[in-house]
C-alpha cells in the first residue's frame, strides 16, 4: 500500500494574504446613483504566483484518470488522449463566436456536420443533433421529441416507462417534460417482458432503457422489448451511457430504438472536467428527423451551413449550438480510432470487464449469472461486522484507486459498480483485484476508519447537510456562532 | 490500447479463444458494423487533418469583432489556462467521493463564495449548462416556490431562441409565458405595462440587466415593490457586477448569469457556465449541485457535495432537476479568474469596458445617418445602434472590409439595427477601424 495523496492544509482563497484590496472609485459620469455598486466586491485578488501555488496545491489533492485507475461504473472513465486537448485549444477552434457569418466558420460547421454523420453511423440512427450539453440534457431533448411526435399524431400519451435499473436522470428528464413515470421491476437483472407487456397501453409515450443495462448485462430480448413498445404505439428511447460496450457490434438502431443520446464525455474520451462540461448528442430514426432541435449543421456542395429549416422542430434546448469545445475532442478521438479502433475499444472494454469480474467474484458476490459487457456490479451484502460497501470504497482510496460507483443501480443490495474501460492494462486490473480482495478481508475497524492516505479522513456529509456552510461568509458566521 | 499479450492472457484466464465469445449474447440478427467510418489514423495525421479543417475558420483574432449577444471574447490570462489545464482537474469525475476529490471541492466552494459576493446573493450552486438553460431552470424553480400560479412574465425583447429554450424547459409543468413591454425609447422595462400584467396567477418576472438590448434596468427597486411576494428572477451580466448594483441588493430571489466571460474562451458558444444564485431560504427548491464545508473524522476542515436529496440520483422523477453532469471545469476557470482579478480588478475591468463601449457609441454616432446608442437607458458593454441602411446588408459590407460589426436583431422595426459589443480586447485601433470602414460603406 504505497499510495499517499498530498495532504496540504491549503487555506481558502479568502484566508490567503492578497494584494491590498484597493477601493476603486467609479468615474462619476459613468452610472447614475441608483445603478452603482457602492463597494468593490469582496473578492480577494492574489498575485499570479500565489494563485498558481494555491490551485496547484488543490489539484494535488484531486484524483483524475491521469492519477490512476478510476473504475467508476456507468461513467466510462477511460484515458483521454492529449491530442484532443491540444486541438480544442487552437485559436482557430476556441476563438470563434456563434454570431460569425457562416463563411467565417466553415471549419467548425464541417466538423459538426461530420461528427453528426459519424455518430449517426455509430448509433445506427438517421440524423443527429449536437445541441444538448450533457447526457441528461440529451434525455430531456429526446423526451421533448417524443412529446412533439405524439402531439403531431394527435395522441395523448402521458406515461414513460422505465426499468428499476435505470439511471436517475431518466425519470427526472421525462418528468421535466411533463410525463408520469411508471417504473417496472426487473427479472433476474433484465427487463421483465411480462411486466412490460402489462405496463404498456395507449398512454405509453416511450420506454427508456440502456442496453447493456446498468448491471452490464445485454438485454437478450431486445427485439421483443421493441415490439411490445412499438405495438402499443410508444417510442423506444436509448440511454447511450453504455455505448462503450457495443460499438461495431450492434447499435441502438439495430436494436429497435428510435431515439438515442450519447455521452461524448464517456464513450468518446472527452475528459469529464470534475463534473463537466459534457456533451449529449441526440440521434433519431429517419421518421423523427423533422423533430430535432434546430439548427443542425448541413452540407451544400462543398460548403456547410446551419439548417434552421426543420419542419416540426422542437426548437432550441441550449443558448447556442451546444458544447463545441467537447465536439472537437470527440471528433479528434473518432478520427484517431476509426471504425477498427472503436470496435477494438468495445472489445477490450468488454474483455477487461469480464476478466476483472472473474477475479472479483472469487471473493465478492456478483449477482446474476452470464456474460457482462463493459461493466459489472458486485455486492457487499454478505460483508460482516457492520462493514458496508462504502467502507470498501473508502479503503480502496488508501490503495491508490478511485472507488467504483457505489449504491447504484438500486436493485443490487450494497452495490459496487465496476467499469474498468478498455484503456487499462491487465496488470492494473490484477493489482486492483488484489487490492479489493485485501480490503474485503481487512478488519472492520480498519475499514470503518478509512481512508487514511487521502488528503482528509472520512468526510462527514451529515454535518455538511446540517450546517449548510456554502460560502466563506457562511463559514465566518458559523465560526462566530455555534462553533467556538 | 494495451498490448495483445494482455488480451491473450485474459482470454486464457476466461477459458475462451476469442473476444467474440464475449459478444455471443448479442443475437446475429442484431449485429451491425461501423460501415462508412474510416479506419484510424496516426496522431500526426489527425493533427494535420484537423488543422486543415480548422484553417477554414476565421478566428476573432484575425478580424476586429463586436459580437456579443450572450457570448463575449474577454482576455483569458495565461495563469487561468494553466490552472484549468491541470489534468488532475480535467480528468476527474464529479466528486462523489469527497476524500479523494478535496482539491476540486475546495475550488468549487471558493467559486460559490466569490460568486455569492459578486451577486450579493446568499447561495450559489455549482453550475448549470449556460445562461439560457439557467433561465429555464430559474423559472421552474420559481414555479416550485409559487405552486398555485402558472404565468411567468418575460421582457418582449427576449430573442426567439431564448424563448424557445424557456418554453421547452417550462411546458412540462404547464407554465405559460406572457411578455411585458420594453420601452421603445429608454430600452428599459415599461413599468405600467408590467404592473398591468401582474395578478394572482403570476409566478414572477424575469428582469434582465443589461437586457438583450444592452440596457441596464434602472427601476429595479420599483419592480421589486410592485411584485410584492412574487419571484424576481434577475438575469445579470457578470462583468457588469464589478460596478453595477448586485441583484442581492434589491431583493432578487434568483439570479442567473453567464460565467463564460470570466476566464473562458468563446468556443462558439459552448462550453458556457450557467451561474445560479438564490436566497438561502429557497435552497431546497434549487436545482444543481452545491458544495458544503464540513469536517473529517479528525475534525479537519473538508468539503463535500451536499443537499443531494434534491438531485436526480436520489429523488429520481421528484428531483428539482435532471441535471447531472454540469460545467465544473468552466466553474474552476471562473473561480481562478475571479481570484486573479480580485474585487478591484473586476471593478477596473468593468470601468474599462464601459468606457470603451461609450467611446465606440460616440464614434458611431458621429457618422452621418447613424444613431448610437438607440436607447436612452444606460448601457454597459453592449448597445443597439441604428444605421441608415438595412443591417444585414451593412454586416455583409463590413465583413468584406474585415470587421464583424455586431449581431442583427430579429424584432420587427429593427431591420436597420445592430447589437454591438465590446470587451477588454477591443482596442482603440479596432474602434477606429470600425468607424473608418463604416464611413467607407455608407
Ligand atoms: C446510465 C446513465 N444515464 C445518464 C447519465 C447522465 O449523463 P450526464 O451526467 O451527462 O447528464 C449517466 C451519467 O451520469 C449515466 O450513467
Amino acid at each position: 500500500m504505497s499510495y499517499r495523496q498530498a495532504k496540504h492544509d491549503e487555506p481558502l482563497i479568502y484566508e490567503l494574504t492578497c494584494d491590498d484590496a484597493k477601493e476603486i472609485p467609479i468615474p462619476s459620469d459613468l452610472l447614475p446613483e441608483g445603478l452603482v455598486r457602492k463597494q468593490t466586491p469582496n473578492i480577494p485578488g492574489l498575485c499570479e504566483r500565489d494563485l498558481v501555488r494555491h490551485f496547484v496545491a488543490l489539484s494535488q489533492m484531486n484524483f483524475g484518470v491521469d492519477s490512476g485507475f478510476y473504475p467508476l461504473g456507468s461513467c466510462t472513465m477511460k484515458y483521454n488522449p492529449k491530442i484532443n486537448e491540444e486541438i480544442a485549444a487552437l485559436t482557430k477552434a476556441s476563438t470563434i463566436h456563434p454570431g460569425q457569418p457562416i463563411s467565417q466558420i466553415q471549419g467548425t460547421l464541417q466538423i459538426m456536420y461530420e461528427l453528426q454523420e459519424m455518430l449517426a453511423i455509430i448509433t445506427g440512427m438517421g440524423a443527429v443533433s449536437l445541441q444538448p450539453a450533457a447526457g441528461a440534457h440529451g434525455e430531456f431533448t429526446g423526451m421533448l421529441i417524443t412529446r412533439a411526435y405524439h402531439e403531431k399524431h394527435g395522441q395523448d400519451r402521458n406515461q414513460v416507462i422505465l426499468p428499476d435499473t435505470s439511471h436517475g436522470t431518466n425519470p427526472a428528464s421525462a418528468a421535466m417534460v411533463g410525463y408520469d413515470i411508471l417504473t417496472i421491476p426487473s427479472k433476474e437483472g433484465k427487463v421483465d417482458l411480462d411486466a412490460l407487456a402489462s405496463a404498456v397501453s395507449d398512454k405509453t409515450a416511450a420506454f427508456m432503457l440502456t442496453n447493456p443495462n446498468t448491471l452490464g448485462i445485454f438485454e437478450p430480448e431486445a427485439d421483443d422489448i421493441a415490439d411490445i413498445v412499438h405495438e402499443a404505439g410508444g417510442l423506444m428511447y436509448y440511454d447511450g451511457a453504455n455505448m462503450n460496450a457495443i460499438m461495431g457490434k450492434t447499435s441502438p438502431g439495430k436494436l429497435g430504438f428510435d431515439i438515442v443520446h450519447l455521452n461524448l464525455h464517456k464513450t468518446f474520451a472527452t475528459p469529464h472536467g470534475g463534473g463537466g462540461p459534457g456533451s449529449g448528442p441526440v440521434g433519431v430514426i429517419k421518421e423523427l428527423e423533422n423533430f430535432l432541435p434546430a439548427p443542425v449543421a448541413a452540407k451544400c456542395g462543398d460548403g456547410y451551413y446551419l439548417n434552421y429549416d426543420i419542419p416540426d422542430t422542437i426548437g432550441k434546448v441550449h443558448g447556442f449550438h451546444g458544447n463545441w469545445g467537447v465536439f472537437l475532442k470527440a471528433y479528434t478521438y473518432i478520427l484517431s480510432l476509426g471504425a477498427d479502433g472503436l470496435t477494438q475499444a468495445s472489445e477490450r472494454a468488454v474483455l477487461n470487464s469480464n476478466y476483472l469480474r472473474a477475479l472479483v467474484e472469487k471473493f465478492m458476490d456478483v449477482p446474476y449469472p452470464g456474460l457482462r459487457k463493459h461493466e459489472f456490479v458486485a455486492s457487499g451484502s454478505s460483508l460482516e461486522n457492520d462493514v458496508r460497501t462504502m467502507d470498501l470504497a473508502k479503503r480502496l482510496i488508501d490503495h491508490g484507486y478511485h472507488p467504483p460507483t457505489v449504491y447504484f443501480p438500486l436493485i443490487v443490495d450494497e452495490s459496487m459498480m465496476i467499469e474498468p474501460t478498455e484503456t487499462e492494462s491487465k496488470a492494473t486490473l490484477d493489482g486492483f483485484a488484489r487490492a479489493l480482495e485485501n480490503v474485503v478481508n481487512e478488519p472492520a475497524e480498519v475499514l470503518h476508519d478509512a481512508p487514511r492516505n487521502a488528503s482528509v479522513r472520512r468526510v462527514s456529509e451529515a454535518e455538511a447537510a446540517k450546517n449548510l456552510i456554502l460560502s466563506y461568509k457562511d463559514y465566518l458566521e458559523f465560526q462566530g456562532g455555534s462553533r467556538v | 490500447m494495451a498490448q495483445d499479450r494482455d488480451t491473450e492472457e485474459m482470454l486464457a484466464h476466461l477459458k475462451i479463444t476469442s473476444v467474440n465469445e464475449l459478444f455471443e449474447d448479442i443475437p446475429d440478427t442484431a449485429r451491425s458494423e461501423l460501415i462508412g467510418l474510416n479506419n484510424g489514423m496516426t496522431e500526426q495525421d489527425v493533427r494535420k487533418n484537423l488543422e486543415n479543417i480548422l484553417d477554414k475558420n476565421i478566428s476573432l483574432k484575425e478580424m476586429p469583432s463586436f459580437l456579443g449577444g450572450g457570448a463575449y471574447d474577454y482576455y483569458v490570462p495565461a495563469a487561468v489556462n494553466n490552472i484549468v489545464g491541470r489534468s488532475e482537474f480535467i480528468t476527474s469525475y464529479t466528486p462523489y467521493q469527497p476524500e479523494i476529490s478535496q482539491g476540486l471541492l475546495q475550488a468549487l466552494f471558493e467559486y460559490q463564495s466569490m460568486m455569492s459576493e459578486l451577486t450579493g446573493m446568499e447561495v450559489v450552486n455549482n453550475s448549470l449548462y449556460d445562461y439560457t438553460t439557467g433561465l429555464g431552470e430559474a423559472v421552474l424553480m420559481a414555479a416550485r416556490l409559487q405552486r398555485k400560479a402558472r404565468i411567468f412574465l418575460i421582457p418582449d425583447n427576449l430573442p426567439v431562441s431564448r424563448i424557445s429554450v424557456l418554453e421547452n424547459y417550462c411546458n412540462g409543468p404547464g407554465i405559460k409565458f406572457q411578455k411585458y413591454a420594453i420601452d421603445k425609447s429608454t430600452g428599459m422595462t415599461n413599468l405600467e405595462d408590467l404592473k398591468s400584467k401582474i395578478d394572482d396567477n403570476t409566478i414572477g418576472v424575469l428582469v434582465e440587466t443589461p437586457n438583450y438590448y444592452g440596457v441596464l434596468e434602472n427601476q429595479v427597486d420599483n419592480i421589486r415593490q410592485i411584485l410584492h411576494g412574487k419571484i424576481l428572477v434577475v438575469g445579470a451580466d457578470a462583468v457588469s457586477l464589478g460596478i453595477v448594483r448586485p441583484p442581492g441588493d434589491y431583493g432578487a430571489d434568483i439570479v442567473i448569469s453567464e460565467g463564460q466571460v470570466f476566464g473562458n474562451a468563446v468556443n462558439f458558444g459552448g462550453p458556457m457556465l450557467g451561474i445560479m444564485a438564490c436566497r438561502k431560504k429557497h435552497i431546497r427548491k434549487m436545482p444543481g449541485r452545491v458544495i458544503g464545508l464540513t469536517s473529517d473524522t479528525e475534525d479537519k476542515r473538508a468539503f463535500c457535495m451536499t443537499l443531494q436529496t434534491r438531485e436526480q440520483h436520489i429523488r429520481r422523477e421528484k428531483a428539482t432537476s435532471n441535471i447531472c453532469s454540469n460545467e465544473a471545469l468552466t466553474t474552476v476557470a471562473t473561480a481562478t479568474y475571479m481570484a486573479y482579478m480580485g474585487g478591484s480588478g473586476l471593478r477596473e475591468l468593468a470601468i474599462k469596458v464601459m468606457q470603451t463601449s461609450r467611446e465606440l457609441a460616440n464614434q458611431i454616432a458621429q457618422v452621418s445617418g447613424c444613431q448610437a446608442p438607440k436607447f436612452s437607458g444606460h448601457y454597459f458593454n453592449e448597445f443597439v445602434a441604428t444605421f441608415p441602411i438595412n443591417a444585414s446588408k451593412l454586416v455583409q459590407k463590413l465583413n468584406e472590409k474585415g470587421i464583424n460589426p455586431g449581431i442583427e436583431l430579429e424584432m420587427p422595426g429593427m431591420e436597420n439595427d445592430l447589437l454591438i459589443a465590446v470587451t477588454d480586447k477591443t482596442s482603440p485601433e479596432d474602434i477606429q477601424k470600425f468607424v473608418q470602414v463604416l464611413r467607407e460603406v455608407l
